[in-house]
């Protein structure tokens, strides 16, 4: 997923003015990049969010451009981020905004002082200065530009606040290098003693009254009550999306879908076209493009996505995923995983292909093999859930329950495989565990929003290829030749209807529609569950295939693909063959 | 001295001996900085250590078992 306006490669120049931001991972440099450009961007409050380095224009100023690097945590240049960022330094860098973390000052002067030994000038934002100020630490900010010989702006980048002086400094120092008031060649030490002693020297700590926030800090970290709250805010989470969804789309979308749309639609088809017609059929019949490319979208799929956005982006900014990450770590290394891998495989549950991008952020290839392999097998992304919801949660809530823990059930056996089977080692776990926080509504909507519309973008338009491509393969027949081929596997061994197989056509398309056309097609409850069993577990989405080729290249792309078929076809069978030898599920 | 790994509850401990790994030299673990125990992690999962008293940070535990310190008293903090 494209989140950030434009993605840059690592030597492009523009002949614009270069300010580069910068500064360890999760410190809110693109909360700040957002603010300065007015870009659209993706932020989350953990480490890693931002795997590439993005460009925007200064606000209202166009000879100016502002590059948001991924964070890293010093110029050493021993990570593949660190080098890449090394490198976007030395192509051209006329100013440098390096972003603090008032709450951990000591570690991010690392990087801080680092950038300032270099012949350039930086403006250094303390930022995160509420949260410092809630967990009694005091930076005198005088002080501390006297340390660093650098102008330093606190400010809180979720309320804005102290950016105004950003962007004055910013432009001041550009168009007159002169006006940087302190030496750019000023000489410093970076030592873990002078970097102790800054900090030491420029803050003041006061044992402050544990707050609310940090109690739930506490209780979400701890097992005894970390555990029973992860498994709330999962009951939650599900109940939030699945109930509410299903009330939007029974109350809201459904009658006017059945009783305003559908009509309208047959009857101006019916005028244009008679309604024996192969037209019509395309149109508004079984897979009509008009009926279904509305309905399948809109008032089936749609109010998932978004609810299902909503709840992503509060556990993505307030801080709790990672925590949750420490609290299943040591479930997590038993499939080769670390627990902070729970972020993309919670991303998956929206959508494989930032999830994939995500794992960009992992500490080994290993890592990111496992994880993209995983999301992209046992995963349903939110559009597959929300077609699930519609097949087995409208007859019972627990067939759903049941398809979410067979794909926990093959996560863990195909990730327990794939760490024994692919070679290298898992890092240890270093997480790190960012302050809670509480969600800014703007920065939720907009995120809510940006996803959103992403999706309706990506999804909308091969979605209605698949239904034309559904209605004519029904309409000329084609898909009873596919019946007869597919025959053996789809009634013998699958145990579904011979029209199921276009489900499996469709499927290629998107995951979704591996679902969807199972709807109308009156199956019994085994039959339900083995088809949805099959879409779960079978091919990748396209745009997931191609994301697979751009991350990994095409023989662990085709690998992965190839597993995804095998497995779906043998696990669906063999679910048919038991449940028909026990007699079934009903 | 003793292991971060078998830090109690309320202990805070100076850092004396930590293995060649450049991550935790980031992420402000280094010779001599202060650590007070937070929490472990359940089924060999990580250990939580709070640095300079503020930040958290989760620590695999084979490698909190690496680190090697020394118990410090509350009142020796900065």
């Amino acid at each position: 997923m494209k989140c950030h306006s434009e993605e840059i490669g690592m030597t492009e120049f523009s002949g614009k003015k270069r300010v580069l931001l910068m500064g360890n991972p999760n410190v809110g440099k693109s909360v700040i990049f957002s603010a300065l450009t007015n870009k659209a961007v993706m932020t989350a409050n953990y480490a890693g969010t931002t795997v590439s380095a993005y460009k925007g224009n200064l606000i209202g100023v166009d000879d100016i451009e502002v590059i948001d690097v991924p964070g890293i945590y010093s110029l050493d240049a021993t990570s593949e981020a660190e080098m890449a960022a090394v490198k976007m330094y030395e192509e051209k860098t006329d100013l440098v905004v390096c972003v603090l973390d008032a709450t951990n000052l000591e570690r991010n002067l690392k990087l801080g002082l680092e950038l300032r030994k270099k012949q350039c000038p930086v403006i250094y934002l303390l930022n995160m200065c509420d949260i410092a100020e809630r967990k009694g630490i005091r930076i005198d900010k005088k002080k501390l530009e006297e340390r660093l010989q650098a102008p330093v702006i606190p400010t809180v980048a979720v309320r804005r606040a102290g950016f105004q002086r950003l962007f004055l400094l910013i432009k001041k120092y550009l168009k007159d290098p002169g006006s940087y008031p302190y030496s750019i060649n000023a000489s410093f030490t970076t030592s873990i003693e002078e970097i102790s002693y800054i900090a030491e020297s420029v803050q003041e700590r006061i044992e402050p009254q544990p707050s609310k926030i940090d109690r739930w800090e506490k209780w979400t970290l701890q097992p005894l009550t970390g555990v029973p709250i992860a498994l709330i805010v999962v009951i939650l989470s599900l109940g939030f999306v699945v109930g509410v969804g299903k009330a939007i789309r029974a109350v809201l979308l459904l009658p006017l879908l059945n009783n305003y749309y559908v009509p309208f639609v047959e009857s101006l088809a019916g005028l244009l076209v008679s309604d024996e017609s192969m037209i019509y059929q395309i149109l508004v019949g079984e897979f009509g493009v008009l009926i279904k490319g509305i309905e399948w979208p809109f008032a089936l799929i749609l109010p998932y996505v978004i609810l299902f956005y909503i709840v992503l982006s509060i556990l993505e900014d307030s801080g709790y995923l990672p925590r949750l990450g420490v609290l299943i770590d040591g479930v997590f290394k038993k499939i080769g995983l670390h627990g902070g891998s729970v972020i993309p495989v919670t991303m998956g549950y929206g959508c494989a292909v930032p999830a994939i991008i995500g794992t960009r952020a992992s500490s080994s290839r290993k890592e990111r093999i496992i994880i993209a392999s995983l999301v992209t097998l046992a995963v349903p992304c939110i559009a597959q859930t929300g077609a699930f919801i519609a097949l087995l949660g409208d007859h019972s809530i627990l067939l759903l329950f049941a398809i979410f823990l067979v794909s926990f059930f093959i996560m863990f056996i195909s990730g327990t495989i794939l760490n024994r089977k692919i070679s290298g080692v898992l890092e240890p776990t270093l997480i790190e565990v960012p302050n809670l926080l509480m969600p800014s509504k703007q920065a939720l909507w907009r995120k809510v929003w940006m996803r959103t519309k992403h999706f309706m973008i990506e999804a909308e338009i091969p979605m209605i290829i698949g239904i034309l491509v559904a209605a004519l393969t029904i309409e000329t027949g084609v898909l009873n030749y596919f019946s007869v081929i597919l025959e053996p596997v789809v009634v013998s061994w699958l145990g579904l209807p011979p029209e199921a197989s276009v489900a499996l056509v469709l499927g290629v398309i998107r995951r979704e529609l591996a679902v969807l056309p199972l709807l109308g097609m009156d199956l019994t409850v085994n039959q339900m569950f083995v088809g949805a069993l099959i879409a779960l577990l079978y091919l990748p989405c396209m745009s997931v295939f191609f994301v697979l080729i751009k991350e990994f290249r095409i023989r662990i792309a085709a690998t992965i693909t190839a597993a995804t078929i095998i497995l779906a076809f043998l696990v669906g069978g063999l679910v048919n063959q038991l449940l028909r030898l026990f007699g079934g599920l009903l | 001295m003793k292991s971060l790994y078998d830090l109690k509850k309320c202990e805070t401990c100076a850092v004396i001996q930590i293995p060649e790994c450049p991550a935790l030299h980031s992420l402000g673990v280094h010779k001599g900085c202060k650590l007070s125990y937070v929490m472990k992690s359940p089924w060999k999962g990580p250990l939580v250590v709070a640095t300079n008293g503020s930040r958290e940070l989760a620590i695999d535990y084979v490698l909190a078992k690496q680190i090697m310190v020394e118990e410090v008293r509350t009142n020796e903090m900065p």
